[in-house]
């Protein structure tokens, strides 16, 4: 209970712009944002990237939270929220990655294939030579399927810059295996 | 968890407190479904006014009991989805299913109702899909729902919805029956086919359209 009236203060002081009591409610509520997620995950690494999810969206649905209710359900259903989220996304993609792996085609093609294959090392040889901001920036977007707002979420960047960034990587990597070829 | 991790997360701490801005806090449901509801309501007055026409028997209809019933029922079933659409935008709304329920079960039982009516009355089942009358009346009731449709989606994206289907799904009973109010102002037919496959089907089929897309319209 005390702890929800001082997140309750801590917000309404944030809704006003002030930083340091914005800084302090984060702060405060990761270990409850832990203790939430704790156990209902099969992989506890998860729990990191959520955290971060859950602190944007704090960040982005700051305005929905009033005075008079408690902040810790308020708290509580984004943190149920985006932790779905992310299961969805993961499993989502894990089910893609699946259907890929059977596919007999695909996999002779791209997996076996000593072209392919070469390819593929030449590939990550030269984003081992990009700055960590670009290469995680394709990688995510590429090859794991993000939005280009949510990997600008996640490294801090604005859609755009990610597009950009993405873009350059590409247009680069395109080149470099021509030149190769 | 390691240190790298926690270093990430202190420092995004750090970007989101010094990125903050002073924020405006989002207004009251009742106020916000209230809002919806008049413009939903000025929009469908509008339109079936002065683009679509009023019905020629509407001042005979209006002193009607049963007519004026439909209407303040259907306006209520608009205003319950408004305030569940605006309810549903908030992270921690309570009572989910009472606000949820509510629209969809005055709509089933309305529906109940209205086919009680025509079955007491003895009236033909017909249906006549083909006859221009119902192209006529699904042409008008696109530009009759559309509007409260996007109105309410609006007013839940102001929001942070965690409920995004169920939101999607109020604002389409929403925006649908704002239609049917539309239709039976402007349509002069009390024919139970052409009120279903006319005036009913069609506006709710494409209200739903925003159910199907829920995640990636309301994604925040």
């Amino acid at each position: 209970m005390e702890d929800d009236n001082q997140w309750q203060q801590w917000a309404v002081a944030a809704q006003q712009g002030d930083k340091k009591a914005y800084n302090s409610l984060l702060r405060d509520i990761v270990p409850y944002i832990r203790a939430v997620l704790g156990g209902s995950l099969a992989n506890e690494d998860w729990a990191d990237d959520i955290v971060q999810d859950i602190l944007i969206s704090v960040h982005k649905s700051l305005h929905t939270y009033t005075e008079s209710r408690p902040f810790k359900p308020w708290l509580t259903s984004i943190i149920y929220f985006r932790r779905t989220d992310y299961l969805r996304k993961y499993y989502g993609r894990k089910k893609l990655k699946d259907v890929v792996k059977e596919d007999a085609v695909f996999f002779g093609e791209n997996v076996t294939e000593q072209i392919g294959y070469s390819e593929l090392k030449d590939i990550e040889r030269y984003l081992g030579g990009l700055n960590e901001k670009h290469k995680d920036a394709f990688i995510l977007m590429k090859l794991e399927g993000y939005s280009a707002s949510e990997v600008g979420e996640k490294l801090d960047m604005s859609e755009s810059a990610v597009k950009v960034s993405v873009h350059r990587t590409k247009e680069m990597l395109k080149s470099a295996m021509e030149e190769g070829a | 968890m390691n240190n790298d991790e926690q270093n990430k997360i202190d420092k995004m701490i750090d970007d989101l407190s010094d990125r903050l801005e002073p924020v405006k806090v989002i207004k009251p449901t009742h106020i916000r479904a209230f809002v919806v509801f008049v413009l939903s309501v000025v929009y469908v007055t509008v339109v079936t006014n002065f683009f679509l026409d009023m019905r020629f028997d509407l001042k005979h209809r209006l002193q009607d009991f049963s007519f004026l019933f439909e209407v303040v029922y259907v306006l209520l079933i608009c205003f319950l989805s408004f305030y569940a659409a605006a309810k549903l935008s908030l992270p921690d709304v309570r009572h989910v299913k009472w606000y949820v329920l509510s629209p969809v079960l005055m709509v089933v039982l309305g529906a109940v109702l209205l086919l009680a009516q025509y079955i007491s009355h003895d009236l033909p089942l017909r249906i006549d899909i083909g006859r221009f009358s119902y192209h006529h009346c699904m042409l008008d009731g696109v530009f009759l729902v559309s509007l409260p449709v996007l109105i309410c989606v609006f007013l839940v994206r102001r929001g942070a919805t965690t409920h995004p289907y169920l939101a999607a799904m109020v604002s389409s009973i929403g925006g649908g029956m704002m239609g049917w109010l539309g239709l039976r102002m402007g349509c002069g037919s009390n024919d139970i086919s052409h009120l279903f496959f006319a005036h009913f089907l069609p506006f709710f089929i494409i209200a739903f359209v925003p159910s199907l897309l829920a995640r990636k319209i309301f994604r925040w």
